[in-house]
């Protein structure tokens, strides 16, 4: 993957601790593998919303990257609950929701970028290296 | 008798170095003339010190002196302060580790003598694993220094400071194999074997054994050379990650060496010894030895039921290959071949540890190629449906994205490697063998897919190659005449057959050798 290898030289602090919520065990898999590829290997990883809210507390993430649908509570639910607590941590909604008003949506509700599914590990990586150095900016 | 005065019959008397005061009283005192003034006086007359707490004293003690006028007697009435001399600092060592191997043998033998007479099944115990030196691994603590603690001077009963002594640092001398941390925790900078000449305390990379590996000194296992002045014997274990020198007889033993071997008394026993060495060897024989050599190897005796792959060449214009199956990558240089009584097996221009790693990689080139056509084919029928794609059909496309950069990052290497493993493998096989004296019949010589079964001895000085057509030939070296290898020989073509049926379980030289060189 040379475009993540290329992304990587974004990343400044390779200790970040990055949070994946998905309920495809597969997805979050690709989504570490492209962390790692960054350089980023401090990773949890919680499979709803509600689990992911329980893990916070502890694990303090500096990155999160959040599906849409899944069962218990939705990304979009988590992303409202979890910006009363904490407005500054960056989140990356990737989701199969495409339509313009989902995206409105997502960003209103404090998102900081949108990867729409079927997304390549070139284009994951490079949506993280954006929204890390515009939160660094 | 008349009673005498205090003034007349008490005396001080200031033993031990001025750290004590007694006062002595004679006997027939008058009582009523022993007061504190007068105590204090006779104290104050001898020297001692006069101080608030002395005062206290003396009129304390006028009731004891007074009990004593009868008969007399002695009450000790001052003391001074002994000095604190404090503590020399020194080298504490962990328990367990003792840098002395005469240290260590006593405790293996102590442990040994500890021991139940018939011990239980499930304690059993591995003497040869127990080893005089102390081997110590990078990062691992081996002791601290402990600090000298400062004393603090004594007085005396006259006032007199009583110096204490200089408590001095530890002596020990560290050099750079040994880092100190702030608490004084020794701890090894590399591998190595604990050294304790006192003051020096040191790792030594290199092993010097002046005698023979057996139970006196278990297993050894150097971090960089290792050098015995005698035998190894049988199922012990030697291991040097650079050079490795053995003076005597090698037995049924493992030995392995990260670079170069040398042994100069040879290795043979009854049972099979177990030898890998990653570069070049030297040896007088190898008898009943099974393993690898990475690069050349030099005999100068024989070579007797050996089960051997030798990467490159073999040296051996004076020495014997009989028995066993020994493979080899380069130009041989042998005095004789084969035996009357043992099948020998010599298989030229072969280098197993490449070939094996050969094999395999082109056997899993095909699985991965597989893969990323299916990945392509499935990403093409998906990429084609009109309109939107559903949740799970997007999911599935991520998916099949992802698969497919991580096939094409394992296929394009892959295939790249193999053909620098091909390059490599051709580059360093060659078939060239001189036999200076006899090849016997019995003796199976495979080259390539080809196997020659002798059926007649043939005298040397004779040379093996590869025809251009690509039939072996025999060049006599005296005539200069070439003829074809089937006058001595039946040739037929299973060499697989041979070499596996002989070795089943050839492992690659690679995966054994500790540090192989490049090539």
């Amino acid at each position: 993957m040379p475009g993540a290898v290329s992304n990587a030289a974004l990343i400044g602090n390779k200790n970040m601790k990055v949070l994946l919520i998905d309920d495809s065990r597969t997805m979050r898999n690709i989504q570490k593998s492209v962390l790692s590829q960054l350089g980023l290997t401090q990773i949890e990883e919680a499979c709803d919303g509600q689990d992911a809210l329980s893990k916070v507390g502890a694990f303090q993430p500096e990155l999160i990257l959040v599906d849409w649908n899944m069962p218990n509570m939705d990304g979009l639910s988590f992303v409202k609950a979890y910006r009363q607590l904490n407005k500054q941590t960056p989140m990356i909604m990737v989701t199969t929701e495409s339509e313009k008003s989902r995206v409105i949506e997502a960003i209103k509700a404090g998102v900081n970028n949108y990867v729409i599914k079927p997304f390549t590990p070139d284009l994951l990586a490079q949506r993280i290296g954006e929204t890390l150095s515009k939160k660094a900016a | 008798m008349q009673s005498r005065s205090a003034e007349q019959t008490i005396r001080v008397v200031i033993p031990d170095g001025g750290l004590r005061a007694d006062l002595h009283i004679e006997e027939g005192t008058d009582p009523m003339s022993v007061t504190a003034e007068v105590i204090l006086a006779k104290l104050a007359e001898a020297g001692t010190e006069v101080t608030e707490a002395s005062r206290t004293v003396c009129s304390d003690l006028v009731g004891r002196l007074q009990s004593l006028c009868e008969k007399g007697g002695t009450v000790t009435a001052l003391n001074g302060t002994p000095p604190d001399h404090g503590a020399e600092g020194y080298l504490e060592l962990l328990p367990g580790i003792d840098p002395t191997p005469d240290g260590r043998r006593a405790s293996i033998v102590a442990e040994a003598a500890a021991a139940p007479a018939a011990p239980s099944k499930t304690a059993t115990k591995d003497h040869y694993n127990r080893s005089v030196y102390c081997l110590i691994a990078k990062g691992q603590p081996v002791g601290r220094i402990v600090p000298p603690r400062s004393g603090t001077d004594g007085r005396d009963v006259r006032g007199r400071t009583l110096a204490c002594k200089q408590s001095r640092p530890a002596d020990c001398q560290l050099d750079d194999s040994l880092a100190v941390g702030h608490d004084g925790t020794i701890t090894a900078n590399h591998d190595g074997i604990l050294c304790h000449e006192p003051p020096r305390l040191t790792l030594r990379q290199d092993i010097d054994v002046g005698g023979s590996v057996d139970f006196a000194t278990g297993n050894l296992d150097g971090p960089r050379d290792v050098s015995i002045g005698k035998a190894i014997r049988d199922k012990f274990s030697v291991s040097a990650r650079r050079d490795l020198s053995v003076g005597g007889v090698v037995e049924a033993a493992t030995i392995s060496s990260g670079r170069d071997m040398m042994l100069t008394g040879g290795m043979a026993s009854k049972e099979q010894g177990s030898l890998r060495c990653a570069r070049d060897c030297t040896a007088k024989y190898l008898n009943n030895v099974s393993g690898s050599i990475g690069r050349d190897l030099t005999l100068d005796r024989e070579m007797v039921n050996a089960q051997l792959d030798i990467g490159r060449g073999l040296m051996a214009p004076d020495a014997t290959i009989a028995g066993g199956r020994v493979v080899i990558g380069g130009a041989v240089d042998l005095g004789t071949l084969g035996s009357d009584s043992a099948k020998t097996v010599l298989a030229l221009g072969s280098l197993p540890s490449l070939s094996g790693l050969l094999d395999n990689a082109r056997k899993l080139l095909p699985s991965v190629e597989e893969r990323v056509k299916k990945a392509e084919t499935r990403l093409a029928q998906l990429k084609s449906i009109n309109g939107k794609l559903s949740h799970a059909q997007a999911e599935e496309l991520t998916e099949l994205e992802f698969g497919l950069a991580e096939a094409r990052g394992k296929s394009e290497p892959l295939a790249a490697g193999i053909s620098r493993l091909s390059g490599t493998l051709s580059r360093l096989t060659t078939i060239d063998l001189i036999v200076r004296q006899r090849v016997f019949a019995r003796t199976l010589l495979c080259v390539d897919n080809l196997i020659a079964d002798f059926h007649t001895d043939l005298q040397g000085p004779v040379r093996f190659s590869l025809a251009e057509a690509g039939g072996l030939v025999v060049t006599d070296m005296t005539t200069d005449q070439t003829v074809d290898i089937s006058n001595f020989a039946k040739v037929t073509a299973d060499l697989e057959a041979i070499l596996f049926r002989a070795s089943p379980e050839r492992k690659p030289v690679m995966e054994q050798a500790p540090e192989r060189s490049a090539a």
